[in-house]
């Protein structure tokens, strides 16, 4: 039975070449913008390699002080001050549910020069903990401490991008490189981070102490002092622990005491995903920015936009099909009259449009596996890695099932209703 | 005769739009008969116009911005950042000599020709902006930017009325402001925007001072003394902006603060490398304790510039195969709808009629559904200003009316395009297949 | 075997009522080959349809087999169709993608058998019709008669009680037309029911009974004596 649909399929999709490759074009080229919006999605929202435990890590990248009447409010990236004075008290407070915590600087663009070449690059400093949180591997040598960072050793992680640019690929280990006039010891180089990655990715890592303003006060004079350009990170021992670490965290945040309580008197913050993150920054809600989590809107909208781009290419298959279903009216017929019955008649439309969907999924796959490569080399994302890994392939096969399924059903039904009499008549007059 | 040929000729006309009305009518019973299959089509032609507006009015959107003049330029002009390593940057004594030192020593080098300050650079979107409802009784948003009085020279600014900051006003007893011709057109229509009081913006001026680093500071007035014709500096894709440039001068310890950036205009050769590595040494052995970013901002616009488009050239590209998809399946629909009628076409021929009055039957129905489609495609597409809807979104998606009005009607022009076209060329192919193929077919 | 009780087809449109049969009383015996016959328009294709339980009367009843088909369900049908049924087209309604064996293996599709029993039994009506040399072929690779006898093994493939066939000599020549009715008259003979709509009386001549239909009524019934029995 399915051997005979196949051949029919085979068939009908050779008689009208025509149609086959509007069908064809139509699978495909949907198939592959769902297989690389997928492959973002998944690359940008998935714990992936060097940040391999977020999933049970809460970042906080997003900051705000609020005046008294609410008016007023900076928003930002954090103040080091913040997060190693008030922030930190969590890890003793939460009794073992935090693992690790970590401040670090967002990055910033740096330029030095090497013999009259300009050398761009991505510049983040972190405190010794930063390591234990992100999975980093190395080519070479090792991470700097806490020891480094409290010491204020001037040392440097680089990549092997930098080590490209600085030492012509070669062991960099215990070298030097200068920028903002200072000299830095390497001692280690890591693989590229893509950039996707927003905690990990940097091009150098230097301690935080070597940051030529003094970040670690212990007073501070100026309600400014309490932001900054600074993150953190807290690794949970579990997941279990994140509601008693968001309390802590909400509790310490509120804790913190204004040099002017005049102009801002109260410090926001929000512990977030990457995806939590973007939901919250398109969705801008400004009284709930830092309380609400924007996530779920995120995601129906992204569900939402989905069907609405399968929309259009399903109702064309479907009209497609729909309008050929006339020239195999004598086929229909013929098989109403021998006992196909509406069923049957549904299945076998069902398998030819799954083949068709197959064949345009496998070549959409094709395209998407060539789209995906070019995004990476075209560098608009540093060391970005899109792939289509056996995720996002699952994915693609699905949707490539429900496409087949959705555009099908439709014409299947229509062609089971079809009158035998008149389909056979239709043919002939 | 005269009379009777108007007369003839009035009442041929009168006939034929009988005719045509007839014929429309018999296109309109055609197409409803067969409403279940043209619902499909329908559908497919009112998504792909939806697609098509949104697409158009993003392009009229960026197009019109575009062809504006972007008010400065960025040619030859190098953009020094400097991260002062302090967030509370005033006019003491220290940061003064500082500054001036820098500014001193950058001219001395022979490739440059202008150098002057500011809070920001051009094409970073970094932005100060205030805004209020208490001049014209609407929000405008401002944006603002401290800038020395060499600015103008050094970016090529265009003054058009008053003139730009300059030593006078250092004796003045309010802080002198430079205002867009657009937002002195906004705020104060046709008169003579100079001498008009911009800040504090509280007509009665109730407000005597404000709050800074704990300190209570006395306000003073900031009043227009120039206007120039545009600073558009977020680039040209960017919507204009109202803009209001404040002084940045030590004698207004008050009001201004000193400069976090410098634009370095240069002759062609200072646009080198070597030129670039020589300003970074220079400037980190003058001011140790400061980090310096330098770029050109030729580059900054260019990144600017790709950052604004590329979005808009993947979704260019999603939509552009939405509808060449559509467009395709309406060819396979009309075909088959063709071909079905190919004995027909076969059969009148043979009699002697032409194939013509069939497809222009084929063309009519597609037509008639589009017009449906469109009809409503475009109520639903205009709901998305009408209701405000891209507010709830934090896009830049300000845009007037009158852009969704022109990208709509761009939108109706492309899709009859694509319904004519897809609708000619199965009629086309059909005609040098009939009749005898078509009488053969069965 | 088939009996058809107080039978009336009426087709509807907006304005117009036609009354395509009107209380038509009929039964075909088993074993029997009955010939209808009557001008165009006469309703005899809708007398065949509705012994084929391709359509459904607007009053009376078909009762095949003893049973009063009236309300079935689709699939119900279906298999009725399939397993007592066999159809033959004017036309010859063969699928043009397929090749012989495959357009007559058709109907044992829809039965759940295996395809060496399948290919078997397809082997066997198609050497029935003389075709075992062309089993191969694609429909358009053959004549008219030889595309007619791959119709004629799809029928009978399946080895139903009852045979319908509208007008299947229309489409042939005179010696073709012969050599099917040859063949659909020896399998009459080795059991199966056959009811055969025709214009050509020498046809009708050939079989056991002959109705003429007009507007929608039977007129006449004939019985031909001198033929096959």
């Amino acid at each position: 039975m399915l051997k005979n649909y196949l051949l029919i399929a085979y068939k009908v999709l050779m008689r009208r070449k025509f149609f086959t490759f509007i069908s064809l074009f139509g699978i495909s080229f949907t198939l592959m913008i769902l297989v690389v919006a997928t492959a973002f999605l998944d690359n940008s929202f998935t714990p992936q390699k060097p940040e391999s435990k977020f999933d049970r890590a809460l970042w906080m990248p997003r900051w705000r002080m609020r005046s008294p009447d609410g008016n007023s409010n900076w928003n930002s990236s954090g103040g080091f001050y913040t997060m190693d004075k008030y922030v930190r008290r969590i890890v003793k407070r939460t009794n073992g549910a935090v693992e690790e915590f970590a401040i670090f600087s967002n990055t910033s663009q740096v330029a030095t020069f090497l013999s009259g070449e300009k050398i761009e690059f991505q510049l983040r400093r972190t405190e010794g903990a930063y390591w234990n949180i992100v999975d980093m591997e190395f080519v070479e040598g090792a991470p700097f401490t806490t020891k480094d960072d409290l010491d204020r050793n001037f040392v440097a992680v680089i990549n092997e991008a930098m080590r490209n640019k600085f030492f012509k690929g070669e062991p960099a280990l215990g070298k030097q490189i200068t920028f903002d006039g200072q000299n830095y010891r390497i001692v280690g180089v890591v693989k590229n981070v893509p950039e996707t990655r927003r905690v990990a990715f940097a091009d150098v890592w230097t301690p935080i102490s070597t940051d030529k303003q003094k970040v670690r006060k212990t007073t501070i004079v100026n309600n400014s002092d309490l932001m900054g350009e600074y993150e953190c990170i807290v690794l949970a021992r579990s997941k279990e622990d994140f509601e008693v670490i968001r309390d802590a965290v909400k509790q310490a945040v509120s804790e913190v005491e204004f040099p002017d309580p005049k102009s801002f008197n109260k410090m926001e913050t929000m512990a977030h995903n990457y995806f939590s993150l973007a939901a919250n920054q398109f969705f801008f809600d400004w009284e709930n920015h830092y309380s609400q989590d924007q996530s779920p809107k995120l995601f129906s909208m992204i569900l939402f936009c989905a069907l609405f781009f399968m929309f259009l290419p399903t109702i064309n298959l479907v009209n497609l099909n729909v309008s050929r279903m006339m020239e195999r009216a004598s086929e229909i017929g013929v098989r109403k009259s021998f006992g196909a019955s509406g069923q049957t008649l549904i299945a076998q439309f069902l398998v030819e449009n799954l083949v068709l969907t197959f064949i345009g999924g496998i070549i959409g796959l094709l395209l998407s596996v060539i789209v995906l490569k070019y995004l990476n080399e075209s560098g608009l994302w540093a060391y970005s890695n899109f792939s289509l890994n056996w995720r996002v392939f699952i994915y693609g096969f699905l949707l490539m099932i429900v496409f087949g399924v959705l555009s099908g059903v439709y014409p299947a039904w229509r062609m089971s209703k079809l009158n035998p009499i008149f389909a056979l008549k239709g043919a002939t007059k | 005769m005269i009379g009777r040929n108007d007369c003839k000729s009035t009442f041929n006309l009168f006939e034929k739009a009988l005719t045509i009305t007839s014929m429309i009518q018999h296109l309109f019973k055609l197409v409803w008969n067969r409403r279940k299959e043209n619902l499909l089509t329908a559908i497919q032609i009112f998504a792909a116009f939806l697609v098509l507006s949104l697409l158009l009015t993003q392009a009229v959107h960026y197009w019109n911005n575009y062809r504006q003049p972007l008010g400065f330029e960025y040619k030859n002009i190098w953009g020094v950042v400097i991260d002062t390593k302090t967030s509370q940057f005033v006019w003491n004594k220290e940061n003064r000599e500082k500054i001036e030192g820098l500014f001193r020593e950058i001219k001395t080098f022979p490739e440059v020709k202008e150098v002057a300050g500011s809070m920001m650079l051009p094409f970073l979107n970094w932005n100060w902006q205030s805004g209020d409802s208490s001049i014209i009784g609407k929000f405008l948003n401002i944006e603002r930017d401290f800038v020395t009085d060499d600015y103008a020279r050094t970016m090529g600014l265009i003054v058009t009325q008053g003139e730009w900051f300059n030593e006078t006003h250092n004796a003045v007893n309010y802080t002198p402001a430079v205002i867009n011709e657009r937002l002195a057109k906004a705020y104060f229509g046709d008169e003579n925007p100079i001498g008009k009081r911009i800040f504090p913006r509280f007509p009665k001026g109730d407000e005597k001072s404000y709050t800074r680093n704990n300190e209570v500071m006395p306000l003073r007035e900031e009043r227009v003394v120039g206007v120039v014709s545009d600073y558009r500096k977020f680039g040209e894709l960017s919507n204009p902006p109202y803009f209001a440039f404040r002084r940045s001068a030590p004698s207004d310890t008050l009001m201004s603060e000193p400069p976090r950036a410098i634009v370095i205009k240069v002759s062609e050769t200072g646009m080198s490398g070597a030129f670039e590595e020589k300003l970074v040494k220079r400037l980190e052995q003058l001011a140790p304790d400061w980090s310096f970013k330098v770029g050109r901002l030729e580059k900054m616009r260019d990144k600017q510039l790709r950052d604004t488009i590329l979005p808009l050239i993947a979704f260019g590209i999603v939509g552009g195969f939405l509808i060449l998809m559509v467009a395709l399946g309406l060819v396979g629909v009309v075909w088959q709808n063709v071909t079905r009628r190919t004995r027909e076409i076969g059969l009148r021929r043979a009699i002697g009629s032409t194939a013509a009055v069939i497809y222009a039957q084929v063309l009519g129905e597609l037509l008639i559904i589009t017009t449906l489609s469109i009809v409503l495609g475009a109520i639903i597409f205009l709901q998305i200003p009408l209701l405000k809807l891209t507010e709830a979104i934090d896009w830049s998606w300000k845009m007037q009316f009158e852009t969704y009005l022109y990208g709509l009607g761009l939108a109706v022009g492309f899709i009859y395009l694509i319904a004519i076209l897809c609708a000619l060329y199965p009629s086309k192919m059909a005609t040098t297949v009939a009749p005898v193929e078509a009488l053969r077919y069965e | 075997m088939l009996r058809l009780e107080n039978v009336q087809k009426v087709y509807r449109t907006d304005t117009i009522e036609t009354v395509a049969l009107s209380r038509i009383n009929l039964n075909v015996k088993e074993g029997e080959f009955v010939s209808i016959m009557g001008p165009s328009g006469s309703g005899k294709s809708t007398l065949l349809n509705l012994m084929g339980l391709l359509d459904e009367p607007t009053s009376g009843a078909i009762v095949l087999n003893g049973k009063a088909i009236l309300s079935f369900k689709d699939g119900d049908l279906a298999r009725l169709r399939n397993e007592e049924i066999g159809f033959i087209f004017q036309t010859f309604h063969l699928i043009s993608d397929l090749n012989a064996i495959d357009n007559v293996e058709i109907p044992l599709l829809y039965r759940k058998m295996n395809a060496a029993e399948r290919k078997k039994h397809c082997q066997a009506a198609l050497e029935r019709v003389g075709l075992a040399s062309r089993m191969k072929h694609f429909p358009s690779q053959m004549s008219g008669g030889q595309q007619q006898r791959v119709a004629i093994a799809r029928a009978i493939v399946g080895k139903p009680a009852l045979l319908l066939a509208d007008e299947p000599t229309g489409n042939l020549d005179s010696q073709m037309s012969q050599e099917i009715l040859a063949i659909l008259k020896e399998l009459n003979q080795e059991g199966t029911t056959i009811v055969m709509v025709t214009h050509d009386p020498r046809m009708a001549q050939q079989t056991q009974r002959t109705i003429r239909i007009f507007d929608g009524r039977v007129v006449t019934e004939t019985q031909h004596s001198g033929a096959v029995a």
